[in-house]
């Protein structure tokens, strides 16, 4: 037994073994409240127990009441043009008009562009868009709509401003202007951003690097058409081949837009049932046999 | 082996199923069957599910009939002996299983006393040693023995089969349960005799992946049939892997409770064995991951597990094979067997000296 | 010539200023290193660009060094309230704590000669790794949190008179830590979901969880300590063999990896994978793979976002400083050569710091009881959360201390409290996000 203690002593100077030992059968008991051995209660751990209890009732208690406060509390409006460093991967919500919508159906996704008035900003759901064509139905934004979304910011210098949307429940229409019929010599620098349904034959077609551009006609006027092979390939059917023939009839659902300070027009959604309808030339009658 | 060798090898198992990895896919990985499912962490659970059902729940309900709690301060090796002992003629004489359960003496948060059990077949003896004071890491304080540390007991009734009793040192955390039982001709001798008995049967492995068919089916789970089996090869993996150590287990409970004989090929706690097993499992993993569902790794099989498989174990074996220096550890403190016999000498010297004594008197 | 002098110099400014900062116990590097990145957009040129990343690098580098100070030489543990005690506090209590931390710094030095020279071999690697399990994330990460949960063993040796007593004996920080997952795990989801910290502090939101459920539990269990420091001896030689070493790597290595390139899964969590899988004992194999785990987790991390490659165009940004940086970095392949050359200047420059340091925290705790330096960081703690993240933030940091506390008096893993970033992430990543939101009505 000396040489124990002395053991003890040398190694760890000062271990209180009075508080450590059970009073009752000498053994080591180390932090518990009775000794497992005898039973015996060692009274000097009360101040432990409190601790204990706080820890466990405050931790339950504090999460009730924290979930409580999230439920009520209101998720603060923030403005695209105030964003900055600090602000990333807050909950914030904006609000504004879509500028335009980009879907991808192999991954799931899809992508908005929102300007609230003092920038643009970018919702994103990853692997979610079922999910929200599911539970938004028609309402799933549109160019042209007024949209209140809450999400998630991130600020990187690879993708700009975006925030990601966890929920359909996260995205609120507010308003959705109807879809008027315009005709295309009608177009000012004053529709800039409306969203309509054109109709028009195509009398000219030029191809660059990501697409072509098609002037198309109506007895109104004409006006510029760009159409994107990204856009094309979300077709996946003979619509993609017809487009650029001349001679070509395109009623679609479209928004006006400027590049290069030149009013053009873009398709809205061409892969969506209803936006996009192609018919193509007549084909020329053929010629009597030979008598 | 160790808790995560049987996760991950359990992982490992059920990674080999094609339609398994593509189920864990997300959708966004474009694969067919893509669910995002759990599946493959439900085998890793079902795979450590054997010895969490021994070293959690089934200890606890396993009372042997005599504790032994040596005594901090004094220790009595020959009255723990002589416990043992007992315990072992009377499962002679009435015939019946006796359990004893030998505790632990932890004399601070880092201080233990080390005691050493030894079963002696050819002298049909026990012998209780008591060792030195450990740190929880094992490490030994030389000289901390007490003076008066071996007690020896002479069967009385009980005959002990050469190699049929597996001695052991006590000394921090939990101390072993012994069960004794008459066998035909000699004392059965039981090492932690409720571990790897009902835990560790294949029968009961599939009794408890059942019950996740009817659950798949409840929550309306594409492919029912494969968790209840996943379940199964996971738990059946770590069945499967014990058996390649020491105890081995009963296959079978119920229909045979006998625990049968591992292989002997390592310790559970081997380091070399569970490290090896680990890194397999993970690089089994990778492959199957790759193959059923990103197609990405541009070598073939052979060439795969060559550079990845064979070549990092030979990396790590290196060091041993051309090593000259003789593999076995410095001996910490003498040998329980040395101890005993030492005993032994100064008993005989004793009495020889209180004969002279007594006849020069 | 210039620039490079440029970066020389904010790479040392950031190793100093780095060790400074990680001398203070229980305050966290990536804390102030996203209020510098703030601080560095509003003051305009105090860093140039091409420096950024090399100076918040070594700022990192030198944490991953110092902090072993803090952690094995300040405070020691009470007897009467730990069952188990970590060897670096173990090696305190011995008078070797010099030796601990000098083994821990070590063991960062050869986390840092490993990234250096494997670098080139996991810039073509990992992007394949990660490509291949990125589909499975959501189940590794399930895995981890099956694994945690099922591999905590009772830490009692099951005594009492009943069934019922022995259960509950042994029982008690098996079930302590299961409570604590799932609290700190509804807090998670809580706050992923919507949180009470203003969006202008939105960058710092997280932080008031983490002082709460790490940080301040361990400031109070220090202060509950009734132990003294005995005095340290200061020794010439470090008691280490070539095997240590070897096997310190492999487990350090596995250790740091696996919380470098896995989300929430910290360099606690990865020791305990590494630890069983590697499955050798020895306290000086624990405080040398701390240190070679801890320089992978925190700098490793950050060296992922430069594996910028066809199969990942934007590298693979993991850890908290990638998060910090993110917004206004943009790495490129070519800059690796000279992020590689700044952890190893920072990491030699620490190293040599790391002495010193140690032997003046030695003298200051012969003059200064430990409980004077936590009495002073508390406050410090609660000024910085309400500070950044006003009084919304500290009614958090209460919430979560509560919980933090749980694992420190009923002795359980204090690994579980990551469930706060573990369950959220791995049940938003298999896209249960929207069901969670609305379970909770937080949609």
């Amino acid at each position: 037994m000396d040489r124990i203690a002395d053991v003890i002593m040398i190694m760890a100077p000062t271990p209180n073994i009075d508080e450590t030992h059970c009073p009752g059968c000498g053994r080591f008991v180390g932090p518990y409240d009775t000794c497992p051995h005898c039973q015996s209660s060692l009274r000097h751990r009360i101040s432990l127990k409190v601790f204990r209890w706080i820890a466990v009732g405050g931790s339950i208690i504090g999460l009730i009441i924290l979930w409580i406060g999230l439920r009520i509390q209101e998720v603060p409006l923030l403005h695209a043009g105030q964003i900055d460093l600090q602000h990333n991967m807050a909950t914030a919500r904006f609000e504004g008009k879509v500028i335009s919508v980009s879907t991808d159906d192999k991954k799931n996704s899809f992508r908005i562009t929102l300007d609230d008035g003092t920038g643009l900003i970018v919702l994103m759901g990853h692997g979610k868009l079922s999910v929200f064509r599911k539970v938004l139905g028609d309402t799933f934004p549109r160019p042209g709509d007024t949209i209140s979304a809450v999400g998630n910011i991130s600020y990187s210098e690879n993708y700009g401003l975006t925030a990601f949307i966890a929920s359909p429940r996260r995205l609120t229409m507010l308003s959705r202007d109807e879809i008027i019929r315009k005709e295309l010599g009608r177009i000012t620098r004053e529709d800039i951003g409306l969203v309509g349904r054109f109709e028009g034959s195509v009398i000219e077609v030029t191809p660059f690097a990501k697409g072509m551009t098609l002037r198309i006609q109506d007895p109104s006027g004409q006006q510029q058409l760009t159409v994107f092979h990204s856009e094309l390939k979300r077709l996946e059917d003979a619509r993609i081949d017809q487009i650029s023939k001349i001679g070509t009839t395109l009623r679609f659902l479209g928004r006006v837009d400027v590049f290069r300070n030149d009013i053009q027009l873009r398709l809205v959604e061409p892969a969506d049932p209803g936006n996009l309808d192609v018919q193509p030339p007549a084909e020329p009658a053929s010629a009597p046999p030979a008598s | 082996m160790k808790g995560l060798t049987h996760f991950i090898s359990a992982i490992a198992t059920a990674s080999f199923f094609p339609q398994v990895v593509r189920m864990s896919a997300t959708p966004g990985a474009q694969t067919d069957g893509a669910q995002s499912s759990f599946i493959l962490a439900l085998a890793g659970l079902y795979g450590i599910m054997p010895d969490t059902l021994d070293f959690k729940f089934g200890r606890f309900f396993e009372t042997a009939e005599i504790d032994v709690y040596p005594d901090p301060r004094t220790p009595d090796p020959q009255s723990i002996a002589d416990t043992l002992g007992s315990a072992m003629d009377r499962a002679i004489i009435e015939n019946r299983e006796v359990r004893i359960q030998f505790h632990t003496v932890q004399l601070s948060a880092d201080h233990w006393r080390q005691y050493q059990i030894a079963f002696d077949a050819e002298r049909q003896e026990v012998a209780v040693v008591i060792g030195p004071v450990v740190t929880t890491s094992q490490v030994a304080f030389a000289g901390t023995e007490p003076e008066n540390r071996v007690g020896i007991y002479q069967l009385k009734h009980a005959r002990l089969k050469p190699g049929g009793a597996r001695s052991t040192t006590v000394d921090i955390m939990s101390g072993p349960m012994y069960g004794f039982r008459p066998g035909k001709d000699h004392l059965l001798v039981d090492f932690l005799p409720w571990h790897r008995t009902w835990s560790h049967s294949y029968v009961v492995g599939a009794a408890l992946a059942l019950p996740l068919w009817p659950l798949a089916l409840w929550m309306n789970w594409p492919s029912v049939w494969i968790y209840p089996l996943i379940a199964f090869l996971g738990f059946a993996t770590h069945v499967t892997e014990d058996l390649t150590g020491h105890m081995g287990g009963s296959l079978f409970w119920p229909f045979f409770r006998e625990r049968t004989r591992g292989l002997c090929w390592f310790h559970a706690a081997n380091p070399d064995s569970n490290f090896v097993t680990d890194y397999i499992a993970v690089i089994l993993i990778l492959f199957n991951l790759d193959r059923f569902v990103t197609k990405l790794i541009p070598l073939s099989a052979p060439v795969f597990f060559l550079l990845f498989l064979i070549g990092p174990m030979l990396v790590y074996f290196l060091p041993k094979l051309v090593s000259t220096k003789p593999g076995s550890k410095p001996k910490r403190q003498d040998s329980v067997q040395g101890v005993i016999e030492a005993h032994r000498r100064q008993a005989a010297q004793e009495e020889l000296l209180d004969e002279s004594e007594s006849i020069v008197g | 010539m210039t620039g490079y002098l440029t970066i020389l110099a904010f790479c040392l400014a950031g190793t100093l200023s780095g060790a400074i900062i990680s001398l203070i116990p229980s305050l966290h590097i990536y804390n102030t290193a996203g209020i510098a990145l703030i601080l560095w957009t509003h003051i305009e040129g105090i860093i140039p660009y091409t420096a950024v990343a090399p100076f918040f690098l070594s700022l990192v580098v030198a944490y991953a060094f110092l902090n072993t100070i803090p952690m094995t030489l300040i405070g020691a543990p009470d007897e009467s309230a730990s069952v188990t005690i970590l060897p670096g506090i173990k090696y305190l209590t011995l008078g070797r704590g010099f030796e601990a931390t000098l083994a821990g710094g070590i063991g960062s030095l050869i986390g840092i000669l490993f990234l250096s020279v494997a670098m080139p071999l996991i810039y073509v690697a990992m992007p394949f790794i990660h490509k291949i399990l990125s589909p499975h994330m959501h189940a590794i990460l399930m895995a981890v949190i099956v694994y945690m949960l099922m591999s905590e063993w009772p830490k009692g040796e099951g005594l009492g008179r009943t069934t019922w007593e022995r259960f509950r004996q042994a029982w008690r920080n098996v079930f302590a830590g299961l409570v604590t997952f799932g609290l700190a795990g509804i807090l998670g989801l809580i706050v992923t979901s919507r949180t009470l910290v203003s969006p202008d502090a939105g960058f710092q939101n997280i932080m008031p969880v983490f002082i709460g459920l790490f940080a301040i539990p361990g400031a109070i269990e220090k202060l509950l300590s009734r132990e003294t420091i005995p005095p340290q001896h200061i020794s010439s030689s470090i008691e280490l063999t070539r095997g240590d070493i070897g096997w310190s790597t492999l487990q350090g290595v596995i250790a740091g990896g696996l919380a470098a390139y896995l989300p929430a899964v910290t360099a606690g969590i990865g020791g305990i994978l590494a630890g069983h899988a590697v499955a050798r004992r020895g306290d000086r194999l624990f405080i040398v793979s701390g240190g070679v785990a801890k320089v992978l987790y925190y700098v490793g991390a950050f060296l992922l976002l430069y594996c910028v490659t066809p199969l990942t165009p934007m590298g693979i940004g993991r850890g908290g400083l990638s998060i910090i940086l993110k917004p206004v970095l943009q790495p490129l392949p070519r800059e690796l050569p000279m992020m590689v050359g700044a952890i190893l200047l920072s990491g030699c420059i620490s190293f040599l710091l790391l002495i010193p340091s140690t032997r003046l925290t030695i003298r200051l705790l012969s003059r200064v009881h430990y409980h004077v330096l936590y009495w002073a960081t508390l406050p410090l703690l609660v000024v910085l959360v309400v500070f950044i993240t006003g009084w919304a933030g500290l009614a958090l940091m209460l919430i979560a201390s509560c919980i933090g506390m749980i694992p420190v008096f009923f002795h359980s893993r204090r690994s579980n409290c990551m469930a706060v970033l573990l369950v959220p992430i791995a049940l938003n990543m298999a896209g249960y996000g929207d069901t969670i939101l609305r379970l909770l009505g937080l949609d």
